[in-house]
């Protein structure tokens, strides 16, 4: 009895760092965010507190609403697509053709240069007299394309980039799936009679359960988080009318540009729970035995 | 004999005690947005101060970017810097909250504020030049840079197409409609390669201080910094409005959809006119740079029938103290502050930034330089952009007003009155919120 309580104060004294790490830079700022988000606090005088009035004010706050959409079709156009392509890409990438490995190396290069840097070099291929108006401009007949100006184009863009940029490490999160099963079961699906769509859907896809569990909730996170790409690509941070201005955007510029700290608290607050109804919601989905082999 | 040795020691004993505190050492927090040529010149003035004030230490930081952010957030946690420089229009929440510490003239070595204020010029030039930094009649701080924009015009550019801005320059937003479509080139798809000349349309400060003062030519007042009230929903304003709008859909000489008119103008585009550089910018047109226009600098565009004078807004960066340092940081922030500022010749021949003070404007060297009279015509002749709390927050709602319309071709007269009552709620709502 001795020896297991030693051993439990060994257990607690080991994980010790780690949970005070995830105290003081976790919790803590947690804890404090929700606390402004009941006050409001311009940075230079000290916080008044006002209950629940900032949350209150969100639902008619034009601004909060507005991005609040805008955080939603971003998240659709991150999440689904990127799913597909990247599965798709992962597939593909499993079987074994020439130059293979080239081509894998390839498809995974967009995502080795830092988000703002491809924000900015994407920036420069879509501008109007870029090389991107200048190829495609002709076939669809304007000049020039306003890629980033136009009030549909320009979201749609930001979707685009993002998912050219993301979808190769979640095809290596899906090749790595692909890889844990068991080879013996495509063989066995192969001498059932079962052709290669078959397998894949019968055998890999409900295998890979985990794996889009994982690409699920990671994927979708991170595009709540969405931020980088329409700061830096799209005009004056998240327009032109804020079609771009995103939760992470609103965030920013409330707390920091309009110095509404409670507000922004607030938001953060509101981001945090989307997101963790979400990740609960996907994580219990990949719990049930919806897409089990039986 | 006795008496007179009691009252030398008493005397001694009474001044010992303050010469110690004046030189007790003393260390404060210097911050600048990182405007690099500046920075190199304050170091080296910071430099020769401490050697000069070998009690006080300055620990100086240039603050790479999100200067405004940066020091608010720092003000707000009691790690603030005890000097430190603002621009113009951002420093009425300071104001307001009580960050700003009045100017100290014993910095100066004079008794009063006046004193301080007389080195800028008789009281009218010397109100116009500090207003920036004055509020309620109390000065709060001390210009480092002064600016007003005028045009650059790239002579090539302009050769190009024919024209020679001595005899053919418009001077007005009409004629500059005629002028810029001679300027601009087109490609076969009718896509603008090199524009005439453009708005700066990528930021709303540069929006706001060229959009305002336009307002202001044809009699309007779009914000009132005393009051805290907008007027938007005026003719004035839709008047420039619907010139922007048609610079950018009706004429089609630019819009916001172009690169920013200033990287336009240095850029390859060799944009032919940029007018929303101050005299600030000729270092770094005068560079080494393979695309270093050939260039002429002109007044401010206004308005053929406008009936106040002004130009493109003034705004400066001006040293500011912070009212939470304690007696001694302050009073030695304030002497550093008198010590920056006692070079004008250095901060304009080196780092481009133009400091106001009255003797240097006699001086034989800034009547010969040949680019400033045009820069102090136009500071003369305009007035400092409305000051306000909020700021941030209602140059977004006014940068919105503009692409409701420019961009997304929204009624104009909706647009104005949706934005007028969007202003003034904001205006309401900082007015007791700072």
């Amino acid at each position: 009895m001795g020896l297991v309580r030693k051993r439990q104060y060994y257990g607690l004294l080991f994980v010790a760092p780690a949970v005070i790490f995830f105290a003081i830079f976790f919790l803590y700022p947690i804890v404090i965010g929700f606390g402004l988000s009941l006050t409001d606090f311009t940075l230079l005088k000290p916080p008044v507190w006002v209950g629940l009035q900032n949350y209150q004010d969100l639902l008619n706050d034009r601004l909060f609403l507005k991005s609040l959409n805008v955080t939603i079709g971003f998240v659709l156009g991150s999440t689904v697509p990127v799913w597909v392509i990247s599965l798709a890409m992962a597939v593909l990438f499993f079987q074994r053709f020439p130059g293979r490995e080239l081509m894998k190396v390839l498809f995974f290069t967009p995502l080795l240069p830092s988000v703002v840097v491809v924000s900015v070099i994407w920036k420069l291929l879509l501008h109007p007299s870029g090389i991107l108006s200048t190829v495609i401009g002709p076939i669809v007949g304007q000049m020039p394309i306003k890629w980033l100006f136009d009030l549909q184009l320009s979201p749609i863009m930001s979707v685009v980039v993002h998912d050219w940029h993301i979808a190769p490490f979640y095809m290596i999160i899906w090749l790595s799936g692909l890889t844990a099963i068991p080879p013996e079961l495509r063989d066995a699906a192969r001498v059932d009679g079962a052709n290669a769509l078959q397998s894949f859907l019968r055998v890999e896809l409900p295998l890979l359960k985990p794996t889009a569990v994982f690409v699920a909730a990671i994927s979708t996170i991170r595009a709540f988080q969405g931020f980088s790409i329409q700061f830096v690509m799209s005009p004056s941070q998240g327009g032109p009318l804020d079609v771009n201005t995103t939760l992470g955007i609103v965030i920013w510029k409330y707390g920091f540009q309009f110095f509404r700290m409670g507000d922004a608290a607030a938001i953060s607050v509101v981001l945090f729970a989307f997101i963790l109804i979400f990740t609960l919601f996907q994580l219990r989905l990949g719990r049930s035995d919806d897409f089990s082999l039986s | 004999m006795k008496v007179k040795l009691l009252l030398i020691l008493l005397i001694v004993g009474l001044l010992a005690p303050q010469a110690l505190a004046q030189d007790e050492p003393v260390t404060i927090t210097a911050w600048g947005h990182n405007h690099l040529p500046r920075v190199e010149l304050d170091e080296e003035m910071i430099a020769a101060f401490m050697e000069a004030n070998p009690h006080i230490t300055v620990e100086y930081e240039p603050v790479p970017s999100d200067y405004y952010a940066t020091l608010n957030t720092a003000l707000a946690s009691g790690a603030g810097p005890d000097a430190f420089n603002q621009f113009t229009p951002f420093s009425a929440q300071f104001f307001l909250q009580g960050i700003l510490a009045p100017v100290d003239p014993a910095a100066w070595g004079f008794e009063s504020v006046d004193e301080v204020k007389a080195l800028y010029g008789s009281s009218d030039m010397a109100e116009g030049m500090l207003a920036g930094a004055t509020y309620d009649g109390t000065l709060y701080g001390i210009p480092t840079e002064m600016s007003a924009y005028a045009c650059y015009v790239n002579l090539d550019s302009w050769a190009d197409a024919g024209l020679d801005p001595a005899e053919d320059f418009p001077y007005t937003y009409e004629g500059m409609v005629e002028v810029a479509e001679k300027l601009t080139i087109r490609d076969e798809n009718g896509v603008i390669t090199r524009r005439g000349f453009d708005f700066n349309w990528s930021a709303a400060i540069y929006m706001m201080l060229h959009f305002v003062p336009m307002v202001q030519q044809l009699g309007g007042e779009m914000i009132d910094e005393v009051n805290y009230t907008a007027d938007i929903n005026t003719p004035e304003v839709k008047r420039v409005l619907e010139y922007w709008n048609n610079w950018a859909n009706e004429w089609n000489l630019g819009g916001p959809e172009y690169v920013v008119s200033r990287t336009g103008f240095r850029g390859e585009e060799r944009m032919a006119t940029e007018c929303t550089m101050g005299n600030w910018a000729v270092p770094g047109l005068e560079a080494e740079d393979s695309f270093a226009p050939n260039y002429a600098i002109y007044p401010q565009l206004r308005w053929a029938d406008a009936v106040n004078p002004n130009g493109f807004a003034n705004y400066g960066f001006y040293w500011m103290v912070n009212a939470n340092s304690s007696e001694a940081e302050q009073a030695a922030a304030w002497k550093l502050i008198a010590w920056l500022s006692s070079r004008p010749d250095r901060y304009l021949n080196e780092a481009g930034l133009f400091q106001p003070k009255a003797a240097y404007l006699e001086s034989e060297e800034f009547k010969n330089n040949e680019i400033m009279p045009v820069f102090l015509d136009e500071i003369a002749s305009s007035y400092f952009h409305p000051r306000f709390a909020g700021f941030n927050e209602v140059i977004d709602a006014i940068m919105r007003m503009r692409d409701r319309v420019v961009i997304a071709g929204e009624d104009i007269d909706t647009v104005l009155a949706e934005t007028d009552e969007e202003v003034n709620a904001i205006l309401q709502r900082v007015k007791t919120e700072f």
